[in-house]
Parts: C-alpha cells; sequence; structure tokens
C-alpha cells in the first residue's frame, strides 16, 4: 500500500511529511526506553510483511499489519512504519522517498485510531473471541481506512488517478480480511502466551 | 469540365503519394525485458521507462508492459541502459542492461533475483534493529546524563 515516486502534487507531498512528522515526534515521546525492543520487532515485522504478496486478479497487493502494529504500539507505530517504509523504499523501490511522509501517515493514522477505538477491549476482556473480533476489526479496520486515504491522497493528483484510486481501494478488500485473521489471530496468541504484552500495549 | 483532368493529376502524381505514404519494416531483436512479482504473477500493463546511456535523464523510450509483463525496445547505443517499471500501485524495479560496442548483450545489472531480495530483506532486518538499537543507546544516554545532572 504505497504510493510512488511523481504521482504526487508538491502540496500533498508537503503536507504528508509534516503531518508523519508530527506523529513520529509524539510516537517517540510516547516510547520509552523499555518500549524500543517491542517497536524494532514489530517494525521489523511490518518490513517482512511487504514482502509477503497476495495475488488478486491483474493487481498484486501484500499485508502491511499496520493494524496490529497500531494495536501493540499505540502512537509509536508511527517511527515503527517511518523506518519499515524508509527501508521498503530504498531496497525494494516499494513507494518512495519524496512520499515518505504520505505513505507513513496513511498507513500509521489508522493504526492509531484502530488502537484508540478496541485498546480498551482488547486490554480488559478476558475472552479470546472478543479479543478475536476485537484483533479482526483492529487489522481490517486499520487496512480499510490505509485504502481511503491512498485514494484520497491520489485523488490529490488529478482525475486521471480516480480509476487507480478505485481499483486499489477494490484490490485491498482481501486484504483487509487476511489482515483481520492474522491480527485476531496473533493477538489471541499473544494472550494465551504474554498477557502483559497486550496489557502494556495501547498507549 | 477542365477540373477533372487536374484532380486526377493532381491525386495520382508522385508527390501526393510520397507526402502520405508510410514504410513499414519488419524488425526482429531488440533488448526485452520480462518482469513479474514474487508470486510468478507478470506485471502487465504497467509504466516502462528507459533511459539511454550517458545520464539518467536522458529519456529515450515510454510505454507499458503487455500482458505477458514483456517490454522490448531497440537500443542505438554501447553502453548501460536503465529499464524502470512501475504498476503504479507503489511496486517498482529498475534494471540496468549493459550493451557493447556492437550492441551486443554484456551483462545485466538487476537486482531482481530471489536470492538477492532475501539478502536485502536479512539486510533491511538488521538495518531496523541496529536503529532502533542505536536510539536505545541514545536514550539511555540522554538519560544517564540526566540522572547525573540531577545529582
Amino acid at each position: 500500500m504505497h504510493i510512488s515516486e511523481g504521482v504526487l502534487p508538491g502540496i500533498t507531498l508537503a503536507a504528508g511529511a509534516a503531518v508523519a512528522a508530527a506523529g513520529v515526534g509524539a510516537g517517540l515521546k510516547k516510547m520509552d526506553h523499555d518500549r524500543i525492543p517491542r517497536t524494532a520487532v514489530l517494525s521489523a515485522a511490518l518490513f517482512v510483511a511487504s514482502l509477503i504478496h497476495v495475488p488478486v486478479g491483474y493487481a498484486n497487493v501484500h499485508l502491511s499489519l499496520n493494524g496490529l502494529a497500531g494495536l501493540l504500539l499505540g502512537w509509536s507505530a508511527f517511527p515503527a512504519l517511518l523506518i519499515s517504509l524508509f527501508l521498503q523504499a530504498i531496497l525494494f523501490q516499494y513507494g518512495g522517498l519524496t512520499t515518505l511522509g504520505v505513505n507513513t501517515f496513511n498507513m500509521a493514522l489508522p493504526a492509531v485510531l484502530c488502537a484508540a477505538l478496541l485498546g480498551g477491549v482488547i486490554r480488559k476482556t478476558r475472552s479470546n473471541q472478543a479479543i478475536l473480533f476485537a484483533g479482526f476489526a483492529g487489522g481490517a479496520g486499520a487496512v480499510v481506512l490505509s485504502t481511503g486515504l491512498l485514494a484520497l491522497s491520489l485523488m490529490t493528483a488529478g482525475e486521471g488517478f480516480i480509476v487507480i484510486a478505485g481499483t486499489v481501494a477494490v484490490a485491498h478488500l482481501p486484504v483487509a480480511v487476511l489482515e483481520g485473521l492474522v491480527t485476531g489471530s496473533i493477538l489471541v496468541f499473544l494472550k494465551s502466551v504474554k498477557p502483559e504484552a497486550l496489557e502494556s500495549s495501547l498507549r | 469540365m477542365l477540373m477533372v483532368p487536374v484532380l486526377l493529376i493532381l491525386l495520382t502524381s508522385p508527390a501526393s503519394c510520397i507526402a502520405h505514404d508510410i514504410d513499414a519494416d519488419v524488425l526482429l531483436g531488440g533488448v526485452g525485458i520480462e518482469v513479474k512479482y514474487d508470486g510468478g504473477a507478470p506485471m502487465s500493463w504497467c509504466d516502462v521507462e528507459v533511459r539511454a546511456p550517458g545520464g539518467k535523464e536522458t529519456m529515450f523510450q515510454e510505454g507499458t508492459t503487455d500482458r505477458n509483463g514483456r517490454f522490448f525496445f531497440c537500443p542505438d547505443t554501447c553502453g548501460a541502459w536503465s529499464i524502470r517499471v512501475d504498476d503504479g500501485m507503489g511496486h517498482a524495479i529498475v534494471e540496468t542492461v549493459e550493451l557493447d560496442e556492437d550492441l551486443e548483450f554484456v551483462a545485466v545489472r538487476g537486482e531482481t533475483s530471489g536470492a538477492c531480495r532475501v539478502s536485502r530483506a536479512i539486510g533491511g532486518i538488521g538495518a531496523i534493529l541496529g536503529i532502533f538499537g542505536a536510539y536505545s543507546l541514545l536514550v539511555r544516554r540522554s538519560g544517564t546524563d540526566d540522572g547525573a545532572g540531577e545529582e
């Protein structure tokens, strides 16, 4: 779920970079020393997830796991996504350096929103079914919101990109379902083997 | 009545034929590229930019891949030709094809092999752990300095 170089107008790039920088700043402020290893591991997982491709018709999309990052990291999802997207851009030509801010914002803001909406449920409930459902909603919801932001970003590039925006949105629906299942499963697994990981998250 | 033979002469004259004639020769060969996603699916109808040797700004040709993810062009000079394929959804790849003075293929300097992708992925994970490790040291050191200052 990236936007390539040379697509967006300068104003969109500048706005994306500015809000992403603010988000990263907030994330670093909330990321105390004990949470750095977790953020690093999640950032590595986000980086690797981009290599798992899901063929959807002629389009080719991949996992993003931004919902999982949001639910486990809260605001620290911003720096985690910034680092993973930066390395994806320079190592695999996914997205680009000029679009790094927009791509970070498009993926991290939904992650933080999902954490804010579903964090309470995941922290307090003892039911695995409730955690699975909340994880599914967080994982799938983050992808849907990110796709919406991506489509809005593309629309700022002109009417010629509206069709592409629609194609991207449709292509990511199966990914949203898959990400919801993956996120829910991981949260249930964490609840059973390391419940404190969920209790201390979502700040 | 005089106009009819004049029109006939004008329409059948060699000059009029040359002005609207188009010659086409069939060419075989050239340099081609075939691009696929990791899962083996072709990158169909993706944007292609071919840049000639002598600088990244030297655009030679633009086009799209076919339904099988293939694209061909006819280079006219030796050197390193850069081919960039972009699917418009954030996935792009750049291959560099080297041609000798006879415009014969010498080498490809792309990074598309599976082994190369794995090594880059491992390198990326290492870079992430290194970045956050360095940040951790920075936070700890600044915390220590603050603590020392308070004492």
